[in-house]
């Protein structure tokens, strides 16, 4: 294929062919002269197969973060190689620049940077790689296309984590639970009830919780002392079915997101994660709509987060209907022992009633189940609308669903399902509160 | 310990065989449409030329032939209504034997004579009738023939005369409109919606038909083809049938008359006898025949330059040179660096979706009565912990605890929360903001009730 390049010596050719004595032999003469410089100077450029393409970079980012990825070219040929590189992305990829060139000799490599600042969550995999060789001249070049290109492109996934927008209330949360577990404010019973430690009495402390025992070998006032429960298993279901791929708007800072329900589960659950892993509880997660999504079992430690946040990046809402009986199925064999699970789906009288209310006692009867809904703040305001016919005709609508919600919430309720309801902004922290109350209660 | 991740297949689109499999057969989605319209017409097309009959067939319109495009019907028709039918198969026999007066001329398809003849239409006495069977616009034009064509049918349709002229008049329903006559010269006659028209051509009377169906053996039978046809040629002693089938080459004029104020005129017809001055036909003096521009400038005023010779051939070969450099630049622009990469869309749902699909639903079904009974219980939902009402309490019980507590007229509350239902769109928006003004009454809206 040719370049401008060409094309401009044709239009110059113009003026050329108006002085000749012979204007139309000028025309055939100029013709033929650059078809044969076009076609001379594609034979002469470097051929694209030589060229040999690796990449190397980052392999995840965090979503909002740029990141670098290097596509090193490297001519085998023995022709010097003037080529265009285009390192095309998936869009959300967010690759610059669009096409780089390189001059390289016989031997030589080059390094490409594409910088990378990806704009959705999950797998965001690198196109294609085009490379475009000119010839000496510039007049034409050659460029692999269709299956031989696909050939030397270097594959490349690029795993954009969730955002983990609710760290912000990290802070805090540790802050209380400290508070609970007793390193900051000793208020002896009632905090927990594993026996943690004797030590001296101090004025102040409640006098039921000295232990005469030691005392007497002592002589001395000794009290126990009591902690919160540790090694709990706490269990976060994600629902990735139909109703968490519904858009609640989230105002994150000065930003509004139109996020799906999935993603405030996913940020709701790493920080209920990464606080329940600082309280010293083991940290399971399941993703499940009619199969299992991810899955990550025993999670302890420093190793616990980069996990979750591995497993949780490529979820995507899918559109099927929740197989709840597989939900309580998965859980019941993952989870031996007593757990709280923190079952993230939304509170929708459909989809809950119809299956996990029939499945909901078999979860109860051996764990704590908290159930964790976003709900999407446009449904109040259009149950605040009035004025026109169309409006109240809409607050009817939402009221109907808000009552729909309330009665869903009593019938949980009885089953001794803890309800956390909540807009999208909050929802995370009020996750980890509820968290924090069955620990300081010591219900878990 | 172990870390499972199922992935959603919908999610990763990104293996290029996986991609390239669809875009194989996309240009199917560009040849398939067309291919359908082509054939589709070229069908039609084809069907429609089947259903015309060819007019160089030898059966057509042939007095001597019973086919079905035949006219062996018309002629005998003729026959037993005592018109004598004389068949010729060379235009100027047509024309001389039409010259001697008291006949028709019945000329099936001029389309195939030569215009010039056509043109000599105007040398027949008054009291000859000529009778064309759906001449063209361009035959029309050519033989100077003052008609204009008008509006073509794709078939043939049956349609009531509507004029006084006394053939048509007798014929009734006919199926003629085939093709229909725009604007005519001193109009005689303009039957069947314009399919039929009469014009006076010099003195000669010319009718045309527009369409060759009712002369035809297969539909000489139908409505009041028979009549028509009849009546059209009956009106004189004689019918001169012109049973021509192939195009005609152009009548030997002679050149040199020997009366510089006569013009030529085919020998058959001898010299002299054009009573038209202005006859178009002319060997050498110009005169703005068709045949003069054909011939290219043969007379004496210089002939306009063809379109190429208004530039000088320099400029020419800059142009062309200009349109190489134009269509190079458009080839080098054509190929992109790499073809576009899609990007696997997620589902978008609004949460709010189905909410507010079911206000619309309400608004399109008129729900007013359970739209306003929902917007009540939610009303008396709010109240009752606010008024300290027990859930159960009967009405009169919640109305006067309202009552008191806003110091509104009880009817009035009662009205609000338990009244009938509303007549109409705007008595239910009366209603429901009077239920929020009451709601507002009776609780501090700080205190902040769940929504």
């Amino acid at each position: 294929m040719i370049t401008w390049r060409p094309a401009a010596l044709l239009a110059a050719g113009a003026v050329v062919v108006a002085v000749l004595p012979w204007p139309w032999a000028g025309v055939a003469v100029l013709a033929a002269a650059v078809a044969t410089l076009c076609v001379l100077d594609a034979a002469l450029a470097a051929a694209p197969g030589d060229v040999v393409l690796r990449r190397e970079g980052a392999r995840q980012v965090r979503l909002d973060d740029t990141t670098e990825v290097t596509l090193v070219v490297t001519n085998t040929g023995v022709r010097p190689l003037r080529a265009q590189i285009r390192d095309a992305w998936v869009p959300s990829a967010g690759a610059t620049p669009y096409a780089q060139r390189v001059d390289l000799d016989p031997d030589e490599s080059a390094r490409l940077v594409t910088t990378l600042y990806p704009t959705r969550r999950g797998d965001r995999p690198a196109a294609r790689v085009t490379v475009r060789s000119y010839g000496p001249l510039g007049f034409a070049y050659r460029q692999p296309s269709g299956r031989r290109a696909d050939a030397m492109t270097p594959g490349w996934r690029l795993r954009v984590l969730p955002r983990f927008a609710s760290r912000r209330f990290l802070a805090e949360k540790m802050a209380r639970l400290r508070v609970v577990d007793g390193m900051v404010v000793t208020r002896g019973r009632g905090q927990g009830t594993e026996f943690d430690t004797l030590r001296e009495y101090v004025i102040g402390d409640d006098v039921r919780s000295i232990d005469w025992r030691a005392s007497a070998r002592r002589s001395d006032v000794i009290v126990r002392t009591w902690r919160p429960e540790r090694d709990r298993r706490v269990l976060c279901v994600i629902d990735t079915g139909r109703t968490s791929a519904a858009r609640v708007a989230t105002v994150i800072g000065d930003r509004t997101l139109d996020e799906p329900r999935l993603d405030a589960a996913i940020d709701a659950a790493l920080l209920l994660a990464t606080l329940a892993n600082r309280a010293g509880d083991r940290v399971d997660l399941l993703a499940i709509d009619t199969t299992v999504r991810a899955a990550v079992e025993g999670g302890t430690g420093r190793s616990l987060l980069p996990r979750l946040t591995n497993a949780m990046a490529p979820l995507q809402p899918a559109l099927v209907e929740t197989d709840f009986g597989l939900v309580a199925g998965e859980v019941l064999r993952r989870e031996r022992k007593r757990a709280l699970v923190v079952l993230f789906t939304a509170l929708e009288a459909g989809a809950l009633g119809e299956g996990l209310l029939p499945v909901l006692t078999q979860l109860t009867a051996r764990h704590k189940v908290v159930l964790a809904a976003v709900h999407d703040p446009a449904v109040a305001e259009l149950a605040g609308r009035r004025g026109d016919i169309e409006g109240v005709y809409a607050a009817a609508a939402a009221h109907r669903t808000l009552a729909e919600r309330d009665r869903l919430r009593a019938a949980l309720g009885r089953h001794q399902v803890e309800v956390v309801d909540a807009p999208a902004d909050v929802f995370a922290s009020r996750v980890a509160d509820a968290y924090l109350a069955m620990k300081a209660a010591g219900r878990l | 310990m172990s870390v499972r991740s199922a992935i959603p297949a919908a999610a990763t689109p990104t293996a290029p065989q996986q991609r390239a499999r669809p875009r194989d057969r996309r240009w199917l989605r560009l040849v398939i449409p067309f291919a359908v319209v082509v054939a589709l017409v070229t069908g039609t097309a084809i069907g429609h030329a089947m259903q015309e009959p060819d007019v160089t067939d030898p059966a057509f319109l042939n007095p001597a032939s019973t086919a079905a495009i035949g006219g062996a019907r018309l002629a005998g028709l003729l026959s037993a209504r005592g018109v004598a039918v004389q068949r010729v198969d060379r235009s100027s026999d047509a024309l001389v034997a039409a010259y001697q007066g008291d006949a028709t001329l019945f000329i099936p398809a001029p389309g195939l004579m030569h215009a010039y003849y056509l043109r000599m239409l105007k040398l027949l006495p008054a009291s000859t009738r000529v009778v064309l069977v759906q001449p063209s616009d361009l035959t029309l034009g050519q033989g100077l023939i003052p008609v204009r064509g008008g509006r073509s049918r794709w078939a043939t349709a049956t349609v009531a005369p509507g004029c006084p002229l006394p053939e048509a008049a007798r014929a009734g329903d006919a199926g003629v409109y085939h093709l229909s006559y725009g604007k005519v010269v001193e109009e005689t006659a303009r039957c069947y919606d314009g399919a039929l028209v009469g014009t006076r051509y010099a003195a000669a009377e010319v009718l045309l038909v527009g369409a060759n169906e009712p002369f035809r053996n297969d539909r000489i039978a139908e409505h009041g083809n028979a009549a028509l046809a009849g009546g059209l040629l009956a009106a004189h002693r004689r019918v001169v049938w012109l049973d021509l089938h192939r195009s005609e080459p152009a009548p030997r004029v002679i050149d040199e008359s020997p009366d510089p104020g006569q013009v030529g005129a085919p020998p058959s017809l001898g010299t002299g006898g054009s009573p038209d001055p202005d006859f178009p036909i002319s060997g050498t003096q110009g005169g703005g025949g068709a045949g003069d521009r054909n011939r290219g400038g043969s007379a004496g005023e210089p002939p306009t330059p063809p379109y190429w010779k208004l530039l000088p051939p320099w400029a020419w070969a800059a142009l062309a040179m200009l349109g190489l450099g134009a269509l190079a630049f458009a080839v080098a622009r054509a190929r992109r660096l790499g073809p576009p990469v899609s990007e696997p869309l997620p589902v978008a749902v609004r949460a709010a979706e189905t909410v507010e699909g079911r206000g619309r639903l309400y608004r399109r079904a008129k729900a007013r009565r359970p739209a306003l009974l929902t917007l009540r219980t939610s009303t008396l939902n709010r109240l009752r912990p606010a008024l300290d009402i027990a859930s159960d309490a009967p009405r009169e019980a919640v109305v006067e605890a309202v009552a008191a507590r806003t110091g509104w007229p009880p009817g009035h509350v009662d009205t609000i929360l338990y009244g009938a239902e509303p007549a109409g769109d705007a008595d239910l928006v009366r209603l429901a903001a009077e239920l929020d003004h009451l709601l507002h009454m009776s609780v501090d809206i700080d205190k902040g009730v769940h929504p």
